[in-house]
């Protein structure tokens, strides 16, 4: 059972809790308890002297009173305790959120250990260093970290798969409190501080001081927790309100967003490849919603895009042009499809390890097939000498690149969690290594910039390529053109799909194993050359 | 900031350090199970040869693939069984952390490379190296999925990539390669199909969680 923890210890400007501002006769903290209570228990957390107040605004809720941070961070432990150590949400009580961006940490589907990120320089909230989608340092306003490439935007989620280390490191983190609170404390709470939020007109945000989001995600990313990096959906409305004038602002944002388009919107994966961003994203979210609407699940979907890949093998293998056509169009039929289990799992929000791993075996099974049938056709129409050769090495040539590039990823998760463990009483982070630093692809131009100077420093060569190509990361064509090159799968099967109708079977795999060749070389290459340098 | 924080968080840091320690740890045993070393394979003390584990992998792949590719110097299958021989010794090389990546892709390139060079082109070739690409995402994705591969029992009933490399590479000896690919084809599909989707539709907690 999951549970939503809010905390209520920012005040308004005013004075009072901020999370009892009110707009249109609803105060904040009523209507976020509604939209979490849908999937799970709510505790509210605020200072004993607010308790009476909070407990007449949400009188279904159980509101705890606490006397310092450390009690607080204490309560936390002990309610997540009471739902039998599930899935823990923590969140500020004066967060104005609108339901689809809500739901990415707190509904049903999510799960796993994350926080809520936004793009470096975002108004709000505390600085985070991104590398892979892992939060691998995180600021509070008792630590700093250099290189920041985004920021956390307070909500945090702990998954169960955690919960016992998470006990650990927020025992850990209460003491440090209580010791810090003892000895007169260091956070003073200016607003300005490296953990707090830019310095503004204070009508939004959180006092900096108050912060445990930040602190807890400190703990855990410091104690090795792997903590993901969730990303709100755009037009998303997303505020820590502290004034009347700021909550209306953000009310009446949340009354204008159409939330249906932004979920569609949502549904499609940001990073993926060219053809398929503008050649098969623009129209297949439409379909997702049908198929939505339809009650169709994402696994129902896979199934019928792997028929539609045999089917058009089939079509392949008769070895005449027009069939060949009719192989292609199926191609291109199954592939949307393709795009539209994904979509509709993310639309519907319905995620399975089994839906995953169905999804990637019938990828692979529709193009292998689609190659074999390939190779039949060339063979009926009589001209198959060595045909199944090159099917088996174009098979083989995939295959071998695939595997490449989940080993790379896979020893880079393992870097990543020898690199971030860390003292909690330490203030400064350590930084990050060079191997760190690389892999992710900034998500701002500033932080190209200061990763740019870090190489300009350190002279060697392979390092200063690496800068070179980093910084040809922000340049749009170029970041296009690098994707293509890779030649990934949407790519590969408008390829095998033109070349097919186009010049024939041997054709596809000749064009397969010299393009494939080539990105194999690229990418592992300078693979290499980051292992080294 | 106090002592006594200062001597509590040390202490915790030593802790969560061994913690670390060990999750590093089982990730690098992840990545070893991407190996699909089976039965015959990494049996010997790792270390026992100097310099990256890649490098020489790489090495054993072009003796073995390059020579027979362009049909110099003897038969396919004595290359081939000289650069597997060189794979097997360099496999357990110290592995330099950070070039372990292209370990498990090298190994796949030997195992595919030898079924074409030895077995040539044929619908039972293609079939077999259906087959073990099949077995060799299934691992991968099952790793990144839930955390745990096929079960050990499998990998020795199924050789792992030496074993199978020996059997292609004898049966080319004796000039019976097409036919062993159609023999393992129809022996190895069963075993690593049914296993798979019986783990798969058995039930279990829902994700290892990442």
């Amino acid at each position: 059972m999951a549970h939503r923890v809010l905390l209520a210890l920012t005040s308004s400007s005013e004075g009072g809790p901020a999370c009892l501002l009110e707009h249109a006769g609803e105060p904040i903290v009523a209507r976020l308890v509604e939209q979490l209570a849908r999937d799970g228990e709510v505790t509210v957390l605020t200072w004993e002297r607010w308790t009476e107040e909070v407990r007449v605004t949400c009188p279904a809720t159980r509101v705890v009173g606490v006397r310092s941070h450390g009690d607080a961070i204490r309560s936390v432990i002990a309610q997540h305790g009471r739902s039998g150590g599930g899935d823990l949400v923590l969140a500020h009580a004066h967060l104005v959120a609108n339901d689809l961006a809500l739901g990415r940490v707190a509904d049903a589907a999510a799960s796993g250990t994350s926080a809520v990120a936004g793009p470096h320089g975002a108004a709000h909230g505390t600085p985070v260093r991104i590398t892979r989608g892992r939060i691998v340092a995180a600021a509070s306003p008792h630590h700093t970290i250099e290189h920041a490439s985004g920021v956390c935007q307070r909500v945090l989620r702990v998954g169960s798969g955690v919960g016992i280390r998470a006990h650990e490191l927020l025992t850990e983190l209460a003491e440090l409190l209580d010791d810090r609170s003892r000895s007169g404390g260091d956070a003073d709470g200016d607003g300005g501080g490296p953990g707090g939020d830019r310095p503004g007109d204070g009508s939004a945000g959180v006092d900096p001081k108050d912060d445990l989001v930040a602190l807890v995600l400190v703990a855990l990313v410091r104690g090795g927790v792997p903590v993901s990096a969730t990303h709100l959906p755009a037009g998303s409305v997303w505020s820590h309100p502290r004034t009347g004038t700021a909550l209306r602002q953000a009310r009446e944002a949340m009354a204008s967003l159409d939330e249906e388009r932004q979920r569609l919107d949502a549904a499609v994966k940001a990073d993926d490849s060219f053809f398929t961003t503008f050649f098969v994203s623009s129209y297949s979210r439409y379909w997702a919603r049908w198929a939505a609407r339809r009650g169709f699940t994402p696994n129902q979907v896979t199934s019928v895009s792997m028929l539609l890949g045999i089917l058009a093998a089939l079509a392949f293998a008769v070895g005449t042009r027009w069939w060949a056509l009719v192989g292609a169009v199926l191609l291109q039929l199954a592939f949307t499809l393709d795009c539209v289990d994904g979509q509709l799992a993310r639309y519907s929000r319905r995620f399975s390890s089994l839906g995953a791993w169905l999804d990637s075996v019938f990828d692979r099974g529709k193009e292998y097939v689609v190659y074999a049938g390939l190779a039949v056709g060339a063979i009926r129409a009589g001209h198959g000498a060595g045909l199944w050769l090159l099917a088996g090495a174009a098979l083989a040539l995939q295959t071998f690149r695939h595997i490449l590039d989940l080993g790379y990823a896979e020893q880079q998760l393992a870097d990543v969690d020898a690199a971030v463990v860390q003292p909690l009483a330490v203030r400064a982070d350590r930084g990050p290594s060079f191997w760190e630093a690389t892999p992710e692809p900034a998500p701002a131009l500033t932080s190209i910039r200061a990763f740019d100077a870090t190489a300009a420093r350190e002279a060697s060569l392979p390092r200063r390529v690496i800068g070179w190509l980093r910084q040809a990361e922000g340049v749009g064509v170029l970041r296009w053109g690098k994707r293509i090159v890779v030649l990934p799968i949407g790519e590969r099967f408008a390829l095998i799909s033109v070349v097919a109708v186009a010049a024939g079977p041997r054709a596809v795999f000749v064009a397969l194993l010299v393009w494939g060749g080539v990105a194999t070389a690229y990418t592992a290459g300078g693979r290499v050359v980051r292992s080294i340098a | 900031m106090s002592t006594s924080a200062e001597g509590r968080a040390s202490e915790a840091l030593a802790d969560r350090v061994a913690a670390a320690g060990s999750h590093g740890s089982a990730r690098a045993r992840l990545l070893a199970e991407h190996r699909d070393d089976g039965v015959l394979a990494g049996r010997w003390p790792t270390g026992a040869v100097p310099g990256p584990e890649s490098a020489w992998l790489t090495l054993a792949v072009f003796l073995a693939l390059a020579p027979p590719a362009i049909g110099a110097f003897g038969p396919a299958w004595s290359w081939v069984v000289a650069g597997t021989a060189l794979a097997a010794v360099g496999s357990c090389g110290r592995g330099w952390p950070r070039l372990r990546w292209p370990v498990p892709a090298l190994l796949r390139a030997l195992e595919y490379g030898a079924v074409l060079l030895l077995a040539g082109g044929s619908a039972w070739t293609y079939a077999l190296l259906s087959v073990l690409a099949f077995h060799h995402y299934d691992i991968v994705y099952r790793l990144r999925l839930r955390g745990e591969g096929p079960p050990r029992w499998l990998g020795i009933v199924t050789g792992g990539w030496l074993v199978r490399i020996g059997v292609i590479a004898a049966a080319a000896a004796v000039e019976r390669a097409e036919p062993a690919t159609m023999v393992l084809s129809l022996l190895l599909a069963p075993a690593y199909l049914i296993e798979s989707i019986t783990s798969w539709i058995a039930p279990r907690r829902a994700s290892a969680g990442r």
